[in-house]
């Protein structure tokens, strides 16, 4: 029986978060959860997880910083990362937008309102 | 006493709340409210609705700088207009997760009743108990709940780093 793959699920929005985990565990993945960037490097870091779920807009470190970060250091670059985002066109006085999503290194992203179902398919995909 | 573990605690900015009662018999004024704040695109960080003694009252909070915006749409909807009261400056706090445990609710209502803070009003989510206060108070607030609550190591409260405005 192959081992439960860990999923870091993060975001500040802990109803987000809690959904998500909700929906990973009853697929037998393991979670482990932050709430901000810098919550989450520390998480990444003790309990190494093989997928990172991530939002783009939190305090104290953003999640572009963090992937960044991530991307950057030999040691945890090969972990995925799909970034939450939210839909650019309905957000304003903001520097978060799809195209720095797409200038960060990170393996996949979904727009918010996230729809659970096409969301485990990504982290399937990129745990293949 | 033992202070409980929980994940975190976030904060607003600075909202305005919005009072809406409507004596028996109840009709639409509280959905007619939510439908023009969602017509005119203003958020919502809380709304929560009662049905007590045949009255709905809906409580909700937007943003500080929405209320010019709000008063019109609310005085352009007869339903509403003179029926909705303004409490301005207040703020959310909230713990999660709750874990669905009852005893991170009274020790929550424990802890502001001590320290004399205001509750205009409260409610549970999946995985939150969020608390509406005086904004003023927010920081006091805080501080009287890591008296009970213990966030993880290294975690502060979460205060809004950015707004997200829908055009």
């Amino acid at each position: 029986m192959s081992e439960r793959k860990l999923v870091l699920v993060v975001d500040d929005d802990p109803d987000l978060v809690e959904a998500v985990s909700m929906k990973l565990e009853s697929l037998a993945f393991r979670v482990a959860k932050a709430y901000d960037g810098v919550e989450a490097w520390d998480r990444v870091k003790e309990e190494r997880p093989d997928l990172v779920i991530l939002d783009v807009m939190m305090p104290r470190k953003n999640g572009y910083e963090l992937c960044d970060e991530m991307k950057k250091d030999p040691e945890y670059k090969s972990i995925p990362i799909v970034l939450l985002t939210a839909v650019a066109d309905a957000v304003t006085s903001t520097s978060y937008t799809h195209w720095d999503g797409k200038t960060t290194l990170a393996d996949d992203f979904i727009s918010k309102p996230i729809d659970l179902d096409k969301l485990m398919e990504i982290v399937k995909e990129n745990l293949e | 006493m033992c202070k409980i573990r929980i994940g975190g605690i976030k904060l607003s900015d600075e909202l305005l709340g919005l009072e809406c009662v409507e004596a028996p018999p109840v009709g639409t004024r509280g959905s007619v409210l939510c439908r023009v704040l969602a017509a005119s695109k203003v958020n919502m960080p809380f709304v929560s609705s009662t049905y007590d003694a045949g009255a709905l009252r809906v409580s909700c909070c937007v943003d500080a700088e929405d209320e010019n915006l709000v008063g019109r749409c609310i005085a352009s909807e007869p339903v509403l207009a003179g029926k909705v009261t303004f409490v301005r400056g207040v703020g959310l706090v909230s713990l999660f997760p709750h874990h669905f445990n009852m005893e991170v609710l009274g020790r929550a209502f424990s802890a502001f009743g001590r320290a004399g803070l205001p509750i205009h009003g409260m409610a549970s989510s999946l995985s939150a108990l969020t608390f509406v206060t005086a904004y003023a108070d927010l920081d006091r607030a805080v501080e009287t709940l890591l008296g009970t609550f213990e966030l993880p190591e290294g975690g502060c409260p979460l205060k809004p780093a950015i707004k997200v405005k829908q055009i």
